[in-house]
């Protein structure tokens, strides 16, 4: 039946002045998100180009950056866009190296480190991490999504540790869990490093649909006020745990390419509650819940880690203490806290962002008033957020 | 004109909306509401007054279905909703404006009234186009601010964007708890003239919860007044408005 409010609504656009109605639908989120994916493509294409320069060194130094990047866009998804500060998900990472490691050595049969049957072993390997991962994520998401702040940030803490120790106790691929898999000696050592250039790709297209889609808003929703997403229908029980699973699929992958890389590892470096820390804290670095966000602060973090690892090898101690690359990540930890919570990515957007409409209308015409006032702005949204 | 939003010709069938009897409904060990009857027809502008702790608020989160009832019958549409899901509510077209206005702060207001539209009843982008524009008329203040944040804007128009916000859910029935809280007298007349309007045009069926038994019991057909988590005396609003235990107890005469 025909509502006279219909009539009169789209009346009223017509006859009135201001922005017409029409753009309502087109410009809902902007043109951000596609800037945003040129960039991340940019990057990724970037990265992607490095091992043509013929380094070792740079290649296996970027094969670990974009691994992080990888960690970091799959945090995000949880962390960043439904806002639960999960602080484990390195179990998922853990879980994918040791499936890996435990793929090939279920099949004695293959001896040879060239038998045909040894990239199957690994690619069954992956899908087992894949699959254990996500059940493994929606059993503990649907008890612990149900905890907020910090207690559920503790709950998924309390999971990789405990999930180490079982693996440590039941001897998983290995004694005490120490893995060495008769992995085939790969002369494509390239294969990792596009592995996880691929991960990442997808996750940026994962995270730009993310950024675009209702599911994607459902979850950010969850994120500024949940129970206010709860009234308007948004079943955020099963959002919160369908975001956990997406988050720990591309981390499992990752931990069954880092466990080929390795070539062997033991519990203690494949569930370290570091690489969760690092996953949370260079995503917050970059921008959390954005789409550039967990590339950006994954590149600068783990460069510049790498960069103090190298220097701090040279002795780099003050009053008999030795600064590893923990130091760099606890400085960096109470900077983003402190100056940066919203992240690089939000301060680069205020600082290009236009002024809103029919606000105050004097954009500066010349670009050192842009700059001036982008600075203001800046300035303000620093001060507002951290300290 | 008998134009409900909901689309259906509801001359014919019952014009109950909502109905509740025996409701029980506690937090913990701490029941607060007890045996609570009281009805929503179609149309309808019920005012539920009572002051502070009455248990106003927890009545709302408890057919919205943010709490669990303890026991009793919550029947919305013909359909039982006592123990239904929050979603699943929503989804019905009982849609709850909350206290303090719960916006999703860091989104713009085009995208928390795009949210309100969630729930597959609001329909197709062209339906939500039209519903988004059908809201910017009523609060032509959300128009001009559309693209900025939510929550960095005045309380009043937090409070429009929140009404706005549950109006793009279809509501069948739109619960709005205390609406007045922490605004001027003059803005809370301006947003209360809109919903006027939009409720006589759509036959929309509003629950206006209220401290402010003035604001409240004016606009209303009928209202309940809650004491302690039971309701004490109910009627028309004009009775109510005229009622000496009324007016001795929240009019201050």
């Amino acid at each position: 039946m025909p509502r006279e409010t219909s009539s009169t609504a789209s009346n009223s656009p017509v006859a009135g002045s201001g922005p017409a109605s029409g753009d309502a639908t087109t410009t809902r989120a902007g043109r951000g998100w596609l800037w945003s994916l040129l960039g991340g493509l940019v990057i990724l294409g970037g990265i992607a180009a490095i091992p043509t320069l013929g380094s070792d060194t740079l290649t296996s130094n970027w094969t670990i950056i974009t691994m992080y990047i990888v960690l970091a866009q799959s945090w995000n998804f949880i962390g960043g866009f439904t806002g639960y500060s999960a602080f484990g998900n390195v179990t998922f990472f853990g879980i994918g190296a040791y499936a890996v490691a435990v793929s090939f050595l279920s099949n004695p049969k293959v001896i040879s480190p060239y038998d045909p049957q040894r990239p199957q072993q690994f690619f069954i390997g992956l899908l087992a991490g894949v699959v254990i991962s996500a059940i493994f994520a929606f059993l503990i998401g649907l008890p612990t999504l149900r905890l907020k702040g910090h207690y559920f940030a503790i709950a998924t803490l309390g999971t990789s540790v405990a999930v180490e120790e079982i693996v440590t106790q039941r001897d998983v691929a290995g004694s005490g869990g120490l893995a060495s898999p008769p992995f085939p000696p790969l002369s494509l050592h390239i294969a990792f490093y596009y592995g996880f250039v691929a991960l990442a790709l997808v996750c940026l297209l994962l995270t730009t649909w993310l950024a675009r889609s209702k599911f994607g808003y459902a979850l950010v929703a969850i994120r500024e006020n949940e129970q206010a997403a709860q009234t308007l229908g948004i079943a955020t029980t099963w959002y919160k745990v369908g975001a956990y699973v997406l988050s720990a699929i591309p981390t499992a992958i990752a931990g069954g390419i880092y466990a080929y890389y390795s070539s062997g590892f033991e519990p203690a470096t494949v569930f370290t509650s570091s690489i969760s820390v690092t996953m949370v804290l260079v995503t917050f670095l970059g921008g959390s819940g954005t789409v550039l966000g967990p590339i950006i602060g994954a590149i600068i973090f783990e460069y510049a880690s790498q960069q103090f690892a190298l220097s701090s090898g040279q002795a780099t101690s003050v009053f008999g203490y030795h600064f590893g690359s923990d130091t760099l990540l606890g400085v960096a930890i109470i900077i983003v806290a402190i100056a940066l919570p919203q992240g690089l990515v939000r301060v680069v957007q205020e600082f290009t962002r236009r002024p809103v409409a029919g606000g105050a209308g004097a954009s500066g015409n010349s670009r050192a008033n842009q700059f001036v006032e982008g600075v203001r702005r800046v300035r303000k949204f620093i001060a507002a957020n951290g300290i | 004109m008998s134009a409900g939003v909901t689309g259906s010709t509801s001359t014919t069938e019952s014009d109950l909306l909502l109905y509740v009897a025996h409701l029980d409904v506690g937090y913990g060990d701490t029941q607060v509401l007890w045996d609570v009857g009281m009805e929503v027809r179609r149309g309808e502008v019920v005012a539920m007054v009572g002051a502070n702790g009455a248990g106003k608020s927890t009545l709302l989160t408890a057919l919205s279905g943010l709490l669990p009832a303890w026991g009793g019958q919550v029947t919305f549409e013909g359909q039982d909703i006592a123990r239904a899901r929050a979603e699943h509510i929503a989804a019905l077209g009982l849609i709850h404006v909350p206290q303090g206005r719960r916006l999703f702060a860091g989104l713009t207001v085009e995208d928390n009234l795009r949210l309100g539209a969630y729930t597959r009843r609001a329909g197709t982008e062209r339906g939500i186009h039209e519903d988004l524009d059908r809201v910017y008329a009523l609060f032509p203040k959300l128009r001009e601010r559309r693209k900025q944040v939510a929550g960095l804007m005045s309380g009043g128009e937090q409070q429009m964007c929140a009404i706005g916000r549950g109006l793009m859910g279809r509501p069948a029935l739109l619960l709005i708890d205390e609406l007045s809280l922490g605004l001027a007298p003059i803005v809370v007349d301006d947003i209360l003239a809109a919903l006027d309007t939009i409720q006589k045009r759509e036959q929309l069926s509003v629950l206006l919860v209220e401290q402010d038994v003035q604001i409240a019991l004016e606009r209303a057909h009928r209202g309940y007044v809650i004491e302690n988590g039971r309701i004490v005396i109910q009627g028309s609003a004009n009775e109510l408005l005229h009622s000496p235990a009324v007016r001795a107890a929240y009019l201050g005469e």
